[in-house]
């Protein structure tokens, strides 16, 4: 059922596509051939390009020997250092000495490319069509007189950040290195940090106008063939306009969309990735995006943290049973409280149930509305704090934590236990690494606090039971969701809950099928 | 599009069904519950019950900004018919919101009461009401169980001072904590049983004595004083804590022995028709007071010798003294003898079970007494 419906969206990306091409086709249509002829060319380009404010013609002579030649660029986008040291300077001094009569076509275009121009990437391109593209993607075309091949040199210069810790996945210890917004800057950091000739990088394309770089990257020699296959196939099929984040791609991919929970795991981190690369598993990143993608991803890996693996194993093994704790309070907190006040005041402890009694009487809200108003306000808290600038996003979090925590219980419209509540649970909610897991989790609370005040502790169990049944039934890239734990796999328990010494994780998870199983020997 | 198969309809529906088990109408929120805590049941004048039950009110307790202070933290609320139940609805007309039954934690029943009915029918709503707990604890009051539900002290809710003195089980002038359950399996297996006896000493309650309820009758037929509940305890081997006197002579000045630890065992002997008992006691503890060290320091080992010597004769005295009751005056087995012949003589006990109260009577018991002292305390024989 659920598959026909995507297949059927997929159905309707791909005939907007079709379209969206046949739209394009006269443009297509109009493929022009270089002439030659320097003024004709230009207004032909000029023509195709020319009312854009940022590109640039530039028209000078060659040297001494008076051949016209035109550059055009984009000003600010292609490389002006290229321009400025290597193709104006080169040209402009080039003397073609061992001759003297004009040159031949053929002798000018060798000399060219083999004497004047000290560039190193050098593209020839005839057609109008490649001539505009590369100029749009950054690079400079240069037209001589005379000469029918147009050469394109070097690429966009795109300005980057520093490589800086990501500020959505800190951690006290391990590599301070996040991605960036360049695919070059981000593929050079996996081979420096890599170093393994297996590590495959391999490009393709995505976007149907906005043509956008995507890598997949993996071990050759351990990622599971079929699984690479499947990947590729996701991603050809991909067919839309722009993708303007690796998000984009992930939403595209992902098997189930109804599903609260990620099935593709993003993160910043390098070092995250590596390991799943290690594991078998695959990465895809996006130019302009500093979010790399990992499939296929389990339920346990987003509750994991890198720095699992930095400190010993005791101290992590206990910070990750923590977490998962922590994960359940975020999602059970409230509604635990809820069922308990509401339906079962005999499985409180007795002075307990006093002074919750104590702290209720007053309160003109049931337990469930009560909740609701303090989890809302916590949530518009978050969200307003996000996008405000910074500084002022801090104090908004304190001022309106305050304010409404304590005046909300001064006005007697919520109990001060239900604060406490709902704090431990938002606090719990921020324990887990991975932002989205949280976000999923914030969701499923709400509907987990309805079950509750509805059927009380029996509701809980039963949400709770709805939501294993979907987890079981999830699958990411073919990979059960919530594996090791089911498709029991006694081997991966070693990184599941626990975290065993590193000595004893002898093999690769086994669930991913690794071509090479062997992690340690 | 395709029929739906079968096995997943029926499934769809069963799990539908699921959420009707449990809806909002079943929900009772705290603030609404009357939280009833204890209960005391006692003979009303015109020969029917009256039974009392206590609420907690949770503002009035501890820090909460809004308590005013003179009011109590508890109230009682009573009501009288023939049994226990239409009481119960009865209180409702009085007082709104729910009884929640999950947290009573003492049941108090009047000795008028519990000399004429048997406790089993007395108590039967609590074991058979869900919510209330098997382990909630039961007493018998001397006077009137209702007024031993009240207290002077302002923070104090009585029922739960009741239990929390019971459950310490510090000394071994108190009995062991004894829950509903417990009373439930003797009184149908018609053993004889103690259950502690309360009284009132200036309006506050006070842990004095022991109820003795008769195996066949289930009802009370009479009291065991702090002392003899002393002798149970040794008997037993149950007690936690407490003190013996340790000295013999009326002129000695005083010489106290703390227990820290006890142990019986109670070995039957059938020769024949004949069922005697042995009981080997035996304890550990210190000397908690020495009023007289300089006279006999308490470093040599004759001066303990001494010491522990006055005290077994202490406890033989205590332990004797409440067989002698035991058997002569209310002609019932509450020390735990029977049960004990149950499991090493089984086929003996079918025959002696049904008239086992009167068959104890004759029985010969001898007692063993060993008390061993462990340590002096911080002062030995140095001057004070």
């Amino acid at each position: 059922m659920k598959w026909r419906r995507l297949n059927k969206n997929k159905m309707k990306i791909e005939e907007s596509a079709k379209k969206a091409k046949q739209d394009k086709q006269p443009f297509q249509e109009s493929i022009n051939e270089v002439t030659g002829n320097l003024t004709a060319d230009l207004n032909l380009i000029r023509k195709e390009i020319g009312h854009n404010s940022d590109v640039k013609f530039r028209e000078f002579q060659m040297g001494t020997t008076g051949i016209r030649i035109a550059i055009i660029f984009i000003d600010g986008f292609a490389d002006a250092d290229v321009i400025n040291n290597h193709i104006l300077v080169d040209f402009m001094s080039a003397s073609p000495k061992e001759t003297g009569h004009p040159l031949k076509n053929s002798s000018l275009k060798d000399y060219i490319k083999n004497q004047a121009l000290s560039v190193s990437g050098l593209n020839e391109v005839r057609t109008l069509k490649d001539i505009t593209s590369g100029v749009m993607f950054g690079s400079i075309a240069i037209l001589v007189d005379g000469l029918e091949d147009v050469f394109l040199v070097g690429g966009a210069k795109a300005k980057t950040r520093n490589i800086d810790e990501p500020a959505t996945e800190g951690s006290v210890r391990g590599p301070r290195v996040g991605f960036i917004e360049n695919l070059k800057d981000n593929t050079a950091l996996l081979r420096r940090h890599g170093k393994d000739q297996n590590l495959s990088i391999i490009s393709s394309q995505v976007g149907e106008r906005s043509k956008k770089e995507l890598v997949i990257i993996y071990m050759k020699d351990i990622v599971d063939p079929h699984l690479l296959e499947e990947v590729k196939q996701r991603i050809n099929k991909i067919k839309i306009d722009d993708v303007h984040d690796s998000s984009y791609i992930e939403q595209l991919i992902e098997d189930n969309f109804l599903s609260p929970f990620p099935q593709v795991q993003s993160t910043e981190r390098l070092d995250r990735v590596m390991s799943a690369l290690m594991e078998g598993r695959i990465a895809l990143l996006l130019d302009g995006s500093p979010f790399a993608l990992i499939v296929p991803v389990t339920f346990h890996m987003l509750l994991q943290s890198p720095e699992d693996y930095y400190e010993r194993w005791m101290a992590a093994t206990l910070i990750r049973i923590l977490r998962y704790f922590s994960a359940f309070i975020a999602l059970f907190g409230p509604s635990l409280y809820i069922a308990f006040i509401s339906f079962h005041p005999g499985l409180i402890p007795t002075k307990l149930i006093f002074s919750i009694a104590a702290t209720r009487e007053g309160v003109p809200f049931p337990p469930l509305i009560e909740a609701l108003i303090m989890e809302l306000s916590i949530e518009v808290l978050r969200e307003a704090g996000l996008r405000l600038p910074k500084p002022i996003g801090q104090s908004i979090g304190i001022v309106g934590g305050l304010v409404i925590g304590e005046a909300a219980v001064q006005a007697g419209i919520v109990s001060p236990i239900m604060v406490i509540v709902v704090a431990v649970t938002a606090i719990s909610s921020f324990t887990l690494p991975q932002y989205n897991v949280g976000i999923a989790l914030r969701m499923l609370r709400f509907a987990s606090m309805l079950f509750a005040s509805v059927f009380g502790l029996y509701g809980v169990i039963l949400f709770f039971l709805l939501l294993c049944s979907h987890l079981v039934r999830l699958k990411s890239f073919g990979i059960p969701y919530v594996s090791p734990a089911v498709s029991f796999r006694l081997n991966d328990w070693k990184d599941f809950m626990i975290r065993v010494p590193l000595f004893l994780m002898k093999r690769r998870p086994k669930l991913l099928h690794p071509k090479d199983s062997v992690r340690k020997r | 599009m395709k029929k739906c198969r079968p096995i997943l309809r029926n499934s769809f529906v069963s799990m539908l069904l699921l959420f009707l088990l449990s809806g909002c109408w079943s929900s009772k929120s705290i603030e609404d519950v009357n939280i009833a805590v204890g209960s005391a049941v006692d003979k009303s004048k015109d020969g029917k019950i009256r039974s009392t039950l206590q609420y907690v009110i949770p503002h009035a307790i501890g820090t909460s900004n809004s308590k005013s202070p003179q009011q109590k933290p508890y109230i009682n609320v009573s009501a009288t018919g023939i049994s226990l139940e239409p009481i119960g609805w009865e209180t409702t007309l009085r007082r709104e919101g729910p009884i929640s039954g999950a947290h009573q934690k003492a049941v108090i029943i009047g000795q008028d009461l519990a000399r004429e009915e048997p406790i089993r029918e007395i108590t039967d709503l609590y074991f058979r009401d869900i919510e209330i707990r098997g382990s909630t604890s039961i007493f018998i009051s001397k006077g009137e169980a209702a007024r031993t539900l009240e207290s002077k002290d302002a923070d104090v809710i009585p029922a739960i001072r009741l239990v929390e003195i019971a459950e310490q089980e510090l000394t071994t002038r108190a009995l062991r904590h004894l829950s509903l359950m417990k009373t439930w399996g003797k009184s149908n297996s018609q053993t004889s049983f103690l259950i502690q006896l309360i009284d009132l000493k200036k309006g506050e309650i006070e842990f004095d004595g022991a109820a003795v309820i008769k195996g066949r009758t289930n009802k009370m037929i009479g009291i065991l004083n702090k002392e003899e509940i002393e002798g149970i305890n040794w008997i037993t081997g149950e007690g936690k804590s407490g003190a013996v006197k340790a000295f013999q002579k009326e002129s000695d000045k005083p010489i106290y022995y703390q227990i820290e630890s006890m142990k019986s065992k109670i070995k039957p002997h059938v020769t024949g028709n004949r069922i005697s008992f042995d009981v080997k006691i035996e304890s550990e503890g210190r000397i908690a007071e020495y009023w007289d060290p300089h006279f006999k320091p308490a470093f040599k080992n004759k001066t303990i010798k001494q010491i522990e010597h006055a005290a077994e004769k202490e406890v033989m005295r205590l332990v004797v003294n409440t067989t002698k009751k035991m058997q002569k005056e209310f002609g019932v087995d509450v020390g735990g003898f029977g049960n004990q012949l149950r499991i090493q003589y089984p086929n003996v006990w079918k025959n002696v079970k049904g008239n086992w109260d009167e068959k104890f009577s004759e029985i010969p018991i001898t007692y063993d007494v060993s008390i061993t002292i462990k340590d002096y305390g911080m002062i030995g024989s140095k001057k004070n």
